[in-house]
């Protein structure tokens, strides 16, 4: 079943093998700085006193996002961070400027959507933004689909137009906005269910 | 027979009939989903473990063995199922997709084969056939 999930969320959470052990916590997300897409997770040890490994989860090793934990296939999925961060670069999108191709300012970042799709593919499928005054003036938090790639500086984050259309208060209405966008955008390969 | 219900059964040696030990643990193959060896709550002659295929029988009020020489260390086979990851009991229940289903409260199994029939979570019970995996963190079923 694909399930979304914010990438806040996954924060913290326990990575543990089909055979049920625990492996390391979730530390961070990394993003690719070109696509957007996620290349992993970085990873802290297990316990109170446990600090950053320096080993990361590639998407690739993850077998499920939970609402409890990560689960991957063993303890030998782990890479070494410098090669999974190599490309990294600008992934850091949060509190980036989400502007349309048109050239209006949505807002800024405040947290990214995962999609989890069966077999563990980890996709960014869209943003939680504060909204800008070009959405609502108040502030509020709203769910921003995005297209599969999209264009990101490390200042601000290109979205289409039609996305605006799309915006959505919570991520049970989400994953429609999606599948929606990425038909519209000819982008649908990997539709949300 | 409950988990619960197996632990403190009396071992019996046929060829002396007599008790020579009772049961401290059962020991769960999660890939085989079946019960492949017995602890013993004291060693005997410096052993404590009884493979599933050595017992007589698993009976209502007693296991029987043909003999006590049939008690011997762990085999290397069951290294990975004896140390803490090996018990089913007070773990949490996680599914494949990594959800958590509670905590494991009791466990049932099949007194003629071995095959762990279920595993109880509260009020609800997960067929023994998903199980997948048990570790030090948690037992791990089918989604």
């Amino acid at each position: 079943m694909t399930r979304l999930v914010r990438a806040t969320d996954v924060i913290g959470m326990p990575v543990v093998t089909l055979d049920g052990d625990d492996i390391a916590d979730i530390k961070d997300v990394v993003f690719d700085g070109d696509t957007g897409r996620v290349r992993g997770f970085t990873l802290n040890g297990r316990g109170l006193l446990a600090g950053p490994l320096d080993q990361g989860l590639p998407a690739g090793a993850v077998s499920s996002v939970g609402r409890d934990a990560v689960m991957t296939a063993g303890p030998t999925t782990t890479v070494s961070l410098r090669d999974m961060a190599a490309r990294a670069g600008n992934g850091d999108v949060l509190g980036n400027h989400v502007l349309t191709e048109g050239g209006t300012d949505l807002g800024a970042v405040a947290d990214v959507i995962l999609q989890v799709a069966p077999g563990g593919v980890v996709d960014v499928v869209g943003y939680d933004i504060v909204a800008g005054p070009a959405l609502y003036g108040d502030g509020r938090r709203v769910l921003l689909p995005l297209p599969h790639t999209i264009a990101a500086s490390g200042e601000v984050v290109i979205v289409p137009t039609e996305s605006v259309e799309l915006v959505r208060p919570n991520l049970a209405e989400f994953g429609d906005a999606v599948a929606t966008l990425r038909h519209e955008t000819g982008d649908g390969t990997d539709a949300v269910q | 027979m409950l988990f619960s219900e197996a632990a403190g059964r009396p071992v019996v040696a046929m060829d002396e009939a007599r008790t020579v030990g009772s049961v401290a643990d059962l020991v769960v193959d999660p890939h085989e989903q079946r019960i492949v060896a017995l602890r013993l709550r004291h060693k005997v002659h410096g052993a404590d473990t009884l493979l599933w295929s050595d017992l007589t029988a698993f009976g209502a009020d007693a296991v029987t063995i043909a003999s006590a020489a049939r008690i011997a260390p762990p085999p290397a086979s069951l290294d990975r199922l004896t140390g803490a990851g090996g018990h089913l009991l007070r773990k949490q229940l996680l599914t494949a997709d990594g959800d958590s289903l509670g905590t494991v409260d009791n466990a049932e199994f099949d007194i003629q084969t071995g095959e762990l029939t279920s595993l109880m979570v509260g009020n609800a019970t997960v067929d023994g056939e998903r199980l997948r995996g048990c570790g030090k963190f948690a037992v791990v079923v089918a989604a």
